[in-house]
């Protein structure tokens, strides 16, 4: 009992030192499970604590990166205990378009293709311009899962849609669905380096993308697994993406962190289309007391309908 | 039948058996095979380079493949028209038209799932549909009841084929000799006695009751496909309604054009009569007023409130860049046919058959129209796509294409009356 | 009078603008010409749960802006540059990062000073030049209570620097307090950071009512330090039950609904489906059997 005692903690040390950020429990859902590692006997003495000298079996020593693959089905059930939640403060934005490259980068996004869009909007001709960043807004009751034929679009426990580019057969249904024209089709084979398009396919990493499919937005659980933020919320420079976990009722954009539902209700929170009942996951504060002139997000502009210049 | 020589089965028969080919139905043919061969050829360099050849792109995720559909799958509806409708009102005149419509209607259901498997962009999960198969998608509903209504339209085709199936084996002499094998297959043990008759005539009276339903689901499905989204021009609780209704008018107007295409192309003037002509031109009229009608509901009503979201769909059919196709399409297949038949000159063959094209073209249009402008509407604004992706013209690709699978779907009805004897007819 | 005035001071802005115009100028030259400098930062982290280990970080600073440069070997040595106190080496990741755990064969030297120069050093190679960076350090801890006074939730932070073989209390030392989150941490009040007192004490109020804990209503409380001048990144967690239980409802999930998998169809749709279904297929299916029934008479009849 107390051998199996000591390697529990050394274990416990190993996943902490792996950088693996711990949830609020002590019973970290990202951890892997006890028995998925072998000890191999080798041991490794490392400096713990105050001081005190651990020996730890080399088997634990894992590197991040390398985090326990998620099984396909796993994929589509998603992160327990997690209700995945966006925040886009209006007031922020000055479409820098930050959010925008960086996601193209990190999905390795072809051209033409956004999952985020900056949007030029103005409701009325008195009222004020904006500007409106869209993702994909992960309803709770989305109308593309609504139409898929396959399941090949699903909506996860954790709240966040996916898309199993490895099932779509291509009919477009979602994207005629979607009202917030959120969802990209790939008409032609995608031009990907080699060694990522030879990756098996992942619904949490949304890529390789494939030719004669439907790819979006993925709220990035892969990133979300190692306990990271979306690519588009670490690279705002204007923090106007805050993303989290309505279940922990709060929400980050990296450097400030509040609590989802007094943000919201603070600044008078709202979603897109409400009247659609397709119950977003992303939230919007509206564009008062701005930090930008919206002219400023001008030249980088390319809304169809644009008469503001 | 009031004729000058009486009618005798001698006479029907050698009038009625497949015909020689004269060259004009070599040429129509041939227009026809080039078209499919240039069809197929596009389709091959759509599957060896995927959808990226067509002009669509991700506002417009469906161009003329989804209006092509829309239209075959409207004009399939015809085969539940003539033959069921008719039957059932024990209207007598019909029956010579009903092969024609039966055919018409096999063939464009099948060219119908033919088009939706071309729009995919991946062809080869097709298998996905039934392994994976959701039934809260339309789409599956679609599946399922476009293949109910095939095999619905093969059987109405079949069960009053079995009496002339044993006329042309007889006549051997006059059918191609791999055809006679196939014809003995189908109804080498139709004998006529009086309980087949019996068993017959009752399975045509409960096909021809099944088939009504199962045609306006097809159709109301295939306008659910646009109706159960939000978008404007769709979300419209009228829309199976303004479906069906157009698709009975473009069925209709097709019966006319093929009815005078057989009627010049195998000389059966005797049976098919100038009264034909007028009694389906009566109908076309009644048609056209309703969906004349349901056009009316679907475009006035939303532009009397002008909500935000319709308006810059609504202007621009009616005064934008689809005006000229808005109103040629309302033209050409409503008003003006209504205006050529309503008068009795207008429902002779000739002009009847020039209303009965007009209804077809136009209709062919109005489902371009109901697909594509919708989708350059979308609720938010069109932003960070390339240009290209804010407009819509089929690449020749798309064009191919469509008038291949119109081409094929018309070999079909060319070939099929053709082979099939004593086409037209079925009793004295 | 007035007019010269006027004109002087015109003249002025006109000649401070060009200055301006052409200092900027200058300057952003400047800039550019340091745009393939990498520099390389040291950071020190460590924790009551953790093993202490120091960050590497390389960047280069390019249009006002800190970019990471990635793959460059960096060696890390403790007090000196020499083989014997060489913590490790790391090459630096995709965001410029490298982490060295220091190892515990230096307990002894780890145990018997209160502070560390730590001296990352990087050979040039074709591409960029020696790099060198160095992060002095004192060792100090800080400890978390949480107290609760007539049901005023406050929790107390201590900072202790290592003197000898003794901590003693400093004071000065700005700490955050805050609640751990899966993605970033919430601070405990509107108050963004506090700093410690002669007694080398802090107290912050908990203002997290009904936070959402873990299923128990556990939150884990932790204070930090960040980028301390002296100690670097110090901190401290501790477990509490000041927490909500968590009700992680997934009823939407696991209900039948229009947006559920194919096994969750709503019964209603898959009753109306296939009742549909069935009374159409068995009209096709009792059609086809008059077929196999006609053809059946039409063979008797040939006997």
């Amino acid at each position: 009992m107390k051998n199996n005692d000591t390697s529990r903690r050394d274990f416990l040390a190993t996943a902490l030192l792996a950088g693996v950020a711990a949830g609020c429990s002590s019973n970290n859902p990202f951890s892997p499970g006890d028995d998925a590692i072998k000890a191999s006997g080798e041991m490794v003495k490392l400096l713990s604590v105050d001081g005190e000298v651990i020996e730890v079996d080399k088997a634990f020593l894992k590197p991040v990166p390398d985090m326990p693959t998620v099984t396909s089905s796993e994929e589509r059930i998603g992160i327990a205990g997690k209700k995945f939640v966006m925040v886009i403060d209006l007031a922020r934005c000055k479409n820098v378009q930050a959010c925008k490259a960086s996601c193209n980068h990190a999905h390795h996004l072809n051209p033409g293709q956004n999952w985020i869009k900056v949007h030029a909007m103005q409701e009325a001709e008195h009222t004020a311009p904006y500007w409106e960043p869209t993702t994909c807004m992960h309803c709770d009751q989305p109308p593309c899962v609504k139409v898929c034929p396959v399941d090949a679009t699903f909506k996860r426990e954790d709240g966040i849609v996916l898309i199993d580019s490895d099932r779509c057969i291509g009919c477009r249904f979602c994207m005629a669905a979607c009202p917030y024209s959120t969802r990209v089709f790939n008409w032609n084979e995608p031009v990907l380096e080699k060694e990522i398009a030879e990756k098996p396919y992942s619904c949490e990493t949304s890529m390789p993308q494939k030719i004669g499919t439907v790819s979006k937005c993925d709220f990035c659980p892969d990133m979300a697994r190692k306990g990271e933020l979306p690519h588009c919320v670490s690279a705002c420079p204007n923090g106007v993406f805050f993303f989290g976990d309505m279940n922990e009722d709060s929400v980050t954009n990296g450097a400030e962190t509040f609590r989802f539902s007094e943000l919201v209700k603070d600044k008078a929170g709202y979603r897109l289309m409400e009247d659609l009942g397709t119950r977003p996951r992303v939230y919007y504060l509206p564009p008062v007391n701005r930090n930008f002139p919206f002219e400023s997000g001008l030249e980088k502009d390319t809304t169809e309908k644009n008469n503001f210049k | 039948m009031k004729n000058l020589t009486p009618l005798t089965a001698d006479i029907i028969t050698n009038n009625l058996v497949p015909q020689k080919f004269g060259k004009r139905g070599m040429i129509w043919t041939g227009v026809l095979v080039a078209f499919c061969i240039v069809g197929a050829y596009a389709y091959f360099l759509q599957l060896k380079n995927g959808l990226g050849v067509t002009a669509m792109r991700d506002y417009v995720s469906w161009g003329i493949y989804i209006s092509n559909f829309v239209f075959f799958v409207a004009i399939s509806l015809v085969g539940s028209l003539i033959t069921a409708v008719f039957r059932l009102a024990n209207v007598k005149w019909s029956t010579p038209l009903t092969r024609i419509a039966e055919i018409i209607a096999v063939s464009a259901i099948v060219f119908a799932s033919l088009i939706i498997v071309v729009d995919m962009g991946r062809p080869e999960r097709l298998l996905n549909l039934f392994m994976y198969g959701r039934l809260q998608s339309p789409i599956m509903w679609d599946v399922i009841v476009i293949t109910t209504y095939l095999f619905i339209s093969l059987l109405l085709l079949f069960f009053p084929l079995l009496p002339d199936l044993k006329i042309l084996i007889k006549r051997k002499d006059l059918s191609v000799k791999s055809f006679g094998k196939f014809y003995s297959f189908l109804g080498s043990f139709w004998k006529g006695t009086r309980l087949q008759e019996k068993l017959n005539k009752r399975a045509v009276n409960i096909l021809c009751v099944t088939i009504i339903p199962v045609a306006f689901c097809i159709h109301t499905v295939t306008s659910w496909l646009f109706a159960t989204t939000y978008r404007p021009g769709w979300d419209s609780t009228n829309f199976g309604a303004y479906f069906i209704s157009g698709a009975f008018l473009v069925g209709a107007g097709a019966v006319i054009v093929a009815m005078y295409v057989f009627r010049k192309a195998y000389a059966l003037e005797r049976y098919i009569t100038e009264l034909h002509f007028d009694k389906m031109g009566r109908i076309v009229v009644l048609l056209a007023l309703l969906y004349l009608y349901f056009n009316v509901n679907e475009y006035l009503i939303p532009a009397f409130k002008m909500k935000n979201s319709e308006e810059a769909h609504l202007t621009d059919l009616f005064a934008g860049t689809y005006a000229p196709l808005f109103w040629f399409a309302i033209f050409t297949g409503m008003l003006v046919p209504i205006f050529i038949l309503l008068f009795k000159r207008g429902r002779k063959p000739l002009p009847a058959f020039i209303a009965g094209v007009l209804v077809v073209v136009g209709a062919w249009f109005k489902r371009y129209l109901i697909v594509t402008p919708t989708l350059l509407h979308p609720f938010l604004p069109m932003t960070d796509v390339p240009e290209s992706f804010k407009h819509y013209f089929p690449t020749w690709q798309e064009w191919a294409i469509a008038l291949g699978s119109l081409a094929g779907a018309l070999l079909i009805i060319t070939f099929l009356p053709g082979y099939s004897p004593s086409s037209l007819y079925r009793k004295l | 009078m007035n007019n010269m005035k006027q004109l002087q001071y015109k003249l002025r802005i006109v000649i401070l603008s060009v200055i301006l115009i052409l200092g900027i100028k200058v300057i952003s030259f400047a800039q550019d010409s340091t745009v393939s400098t990498v520099l390389l930062d040291l950071k020190y982290y460590v924790s009551d749960q953790q093993v202490p280990y120091v960050m590497v970080k390389t960047k280069t600073k390019k249009e006002r802006k800190f970019l990471p440069v990635k793959g460059i070997p960096v060696s890390v040595y403790l007090n000196e540059e020499s083989g014997a106190s060489l913590l490790g080496k790391v090459v630096t990741n995709e965001n410029g990062e490298g982490k060295i755990i220091i190892p515990a064969s230096f307990k002894s030297i780890w145990d018997s000073s209160s502070a560390f120069t730590f001296k990352a050093t990087s050979e040039p190679d074709g591409k960029t030049a020696a790099l060198s960076g160095e992060l002095t350090i004192k060792k100090a801890r800080l400890v978390l209570d949480t107290l609760n006074e007539d049901g005023a939730r406050s929790i107390r932070v201590t900072a202790l620097e290592k003197n000898g073989n003794e901590w003693i209390p400093v004071k000065d030392v700005e700490v955050k307090i805050m609640v751990k989150r899966l993605l970033g941490d919430l601070p405990i009040s509107e108050t963004e950071s506090y700093t410690t007192d002669s007694t080398g004490q802090v107290v912050g109020e908990f203002k997290r009512d009904s936070l959402p804990g873990d299923i128990k209503g556990n939150l884990i409380l932790l204070a930090r330090t960040e980028d301390n001048d002296l100690y670097g990144n110090l901190l401290v967690e501790k477990n509490c039950k000041w927490g909500t239980p968590l009700k992680d409802n997934n009823d939407a999930y696991n209900s039948r609904s229009l947006w559920g998998t194919r096994y969750k169809t709503p019964v209603w749709l898959l009753g109306i489906a296939y009742s549909i279904i069935v009374g159409v297929w068995g009209i096709i299916i009792f059609l086809v059997v008059q077929i196999f029934k006609i053809k059946k008479l039409g063979i008797e009849q040939k006997i």
